[in-house]
């Protein structure tokens, strides 16, 4: 049966079903737009997601390889622990980035915050833990403590004896 | 050198999967582009397993050519048995290639444009990572290190597996190239939902129009566990999708119920929410079957459901995994308590359905489609999709509840869009069954759909 031959109520329905239609796959088109990136893929790079989230996060440059040498002076049992800013969520990927890097070492998390209040994003040791390594995300190393910075935003210190 | 290596994972995955498909297949012809999906969703999931399982026993050197003479063999097999079977004939299949080549080039293209981030590494990269760094198996102690339950030691491993099986194909981890991986899953959402819908319905437009909907849903597609992001949600959503339309060939006909249940079982190993999604279809399917009269066969068909989900269950128990608390267990006293947080769920699940940026205009379409489905007796056979979408929206707005999060708004904004997208396949389906013809067939043409299973190559 042709277009000219339905009834309009069925006209009205069938043209409502496709402007919908055609509104879904515009909203679809511009996400789309939104998301490509108009460069040939990094097909290449073996650590390409550890050194896109290093540079994002800590600055660096060939982020895994670098972070997975520093790593590599400590021993594959040696307690590690983050410092970084309680409520800021990138201290989340900052702690996952090291921990990931550094397996099979434990590595546990410590969100600074003003007195009284509660850090958002950490993932602190249990009581009586001991670090070997500390790494220090967005803020300064503690006062007296040897410690080297990687870039910007990363600074890493050996724990006093 | 890498591309061979790179060949030979795809190909092993696809030979095990045409195997099986062959193995489990209905009686009926099964058009090829069936079949190429059926054997990559299989194919995903028979390398896992086997990897999972060889990785325990066979650690080492002799685990990637045993892992690919078993595949092989698996698909050698498989091609020997389909000789001379009948081949269903879809329509506009050849067009369909043509875009899906397309398709899968912006896929793979963007995909290796947007590295893996968040969940897609730290929850199932890293898995596949450690795999691949101690002979295939990964390291009992990630289990039941206590400084790593973040990463959700308990999350299944049909993803990682599958990256593993590259990284091991490779010779090392490579979180360029397994990117690709996102191609495969594309390929086979799009084969099996073209599929379907064609020979379902018979109408190879609405088919178009099914897999046109899947790829402009950003989703499904480009926002975080979409096809391109590489987390677990893509393929959790597909094999959803698949075993959502072999549960309706299974309702209407009565076939298929192997592959059904194929694609159930594989469901909780993908992600733990899987286990909401196989119950929810496995009611409906208790229910198809107890109306048809033969439950007994659906029982036995469920079977390999209950044995890979108690024996994920039972190795985590045997690793001493670490227990995540994400949710307080589920309690009378617990539901009391947080009631409260009802009006906040209702109004996070409202502006969630209607995020544009997310599900574009999915769920205004999909109700109008229930609606649809509802009045026109020809549509019956999709009516068990409504209750299957509100079945898991409740389900899944429910689940917070339970949330032991201090952030109920943090762990709602963070999860609650990636439970929704296997809810949206049944939604897809349903717009794509019920959108008008623009042109009216007159009431001799369209009694019944054609059924394709018969015509012959």
């Amino acid at each position: 049966m042709a277009w000219n031959r339905i009834t309009p109520g069925m006209k009205l329905r069938v043209l409502c079903w496709w402007l919908a239609a055609v509104a879904f796959a515009g909203c679809g088109l511009v996400r789309w737009t939104q998301f490509f990136v108009a460069k040939p893929p990094a097909f290449q790079n073996p650590d390409a997601a550890l050194d896109a989230l290093a540079l994002q996060h800590f600055g660096l440059e060939h982020g895994a390889a670098t972070l997975r040498h520093e790593l590599a002076a400590f021993p594959p049992d040696a307690p590690l622990l983050v410092f970084g800013p309680g409520k800021d969520w990138t201290l989340t990927e900052a702690h996952f980035l090291i921990s990931y890097l550094a397996w099979p070492r434990p590595v546990w998390c410590v969100g600074i915050v003003p007195p009284g209040e509660r850090a958002a994003f950490d993932h602190p040791p249990p009581p009586g833990f001991k670090a070997t390594g500390l790494f220090f995300y967005k803020i300064g190393p503690l006062p007296g403590l040897p410690a080297r910075r990687l870039s910007e935003r990363l600074a890493l210190g050996s724990a006093p004896p | 050198v890498n591309v061979l290596f790179l060949l030979l994972a795809e190909v092993s995955t696809i030979a095990a999967g045409f195997g099986l498909a062959v193995l489990l297949k209905p009686d009926r012809a099964v058009s090829r582009l069936e079949f190429a999906g059926v054997a990559l969703l299989l194919g995903s999931g028979a390398i896992s397993i086997l990897l999972f399982v060889l990785g325990c026993f066979l650690p080492g050197a002799a685990l990637v050519p045993s892992m690919a003479l078993i595949s092989l063999a698996l698909g050698f097999w498989g091609a020997a048995r389909a000789r001379g079977a009948r081949s269903a004939v879809l329509p506009g299949s050849r067009y369909f290639l043509l875009a899906l080549l397309a398709l899968l080039f912006v896929v793979g293209w963007q995909a290796g444009n947007h590295p893996l981030t968040a969940d897609g590494l730290f929850n199932f990269e890293i898995r596949a990572q450690l795999a691949a760094l101690h002979g295939g198996q990964v390291p009992r102690s990630f289990f039941a290190d206590p400084s790593r339950t973040w990463m959700h030691p308990g999350y299944p491993l049909f993803l990682p597996m599958n990256q593993a099986w590259i990284y091991l194909c490779l010779g090392g981890p490579h979180q360029g190239l397994v990117q690709l991986l996102s191609v495969h899953f594309v390929t086979a959402a799009a084969c099996l939902l073209y599929s379907g819908v064609a020979r379902i319905t018979g109408e190879s437009w609405r088919a178009a129009f099914a897999v046109g909907l899947l790829v402009l849903l950003p989703s499904a597609m480009i926002q975080p566990g979409g096809a391109t992001s590489l987390w677990a949600d893509f393929p959790l959503a597909l094999l959803f999708l698949a075993a959502l339309i072999y549960l309706v060939e299974f309702a209407t006909t009565g076939l298929s119920l192997a592959w059904l249940a194929s694609f159930l079982a594989l469901l909780p190993w993908v992600k733990r929410e899987g286990l909401v999604l196989a119950a929810v279809l496995t009611a409906v399917a208790l229910w198809v079957a107890w109306k048809r009269g033969n439950v007994t066969r659906l029982l036995l068909a469920l079977l390999p459901l209950v044995v890979l989900t108690l024996g994920w269950k039972a190795f985590l128990l045997g690793v001493h995994v670490n227990a995540e608390h994400d949710f307080v267990p589920v309690s009378l006293e617990a539901l009391g308590k947080n009631l409260d947080r009802g009006p906040f769920l209702l109004v996070a699940l409202g502006h969630e359905l209607l995020s544009w940026e997310r599900w574009s205009l999915l769920w205004v379409l999909a109700a109008a489609a229930v609606i649809e489905i509802a009045r026109q007796p020809a549509l019956a056979r999709w009516r068990l999709l409504a209750p299957i979408i509100a079945a898991l929206l409740l389900i899944y707005t429910g689940i917070y509840f339970f949330s032991a999060w201090a952030s109920l708004p943090l762990h709602v904004v963070t999860s609650l869009p990636r439970l929704l997208l296997p809810v949206a396949m049944p939604a897809l389906l349903a717009i794509a069954v019920a959108v008008p013809r623009v042109t009216v067939k007159a009431p001799d043409e369209g009694a019944s759909p054609p059924d394709l299973s018969l015509k012959q190559e």
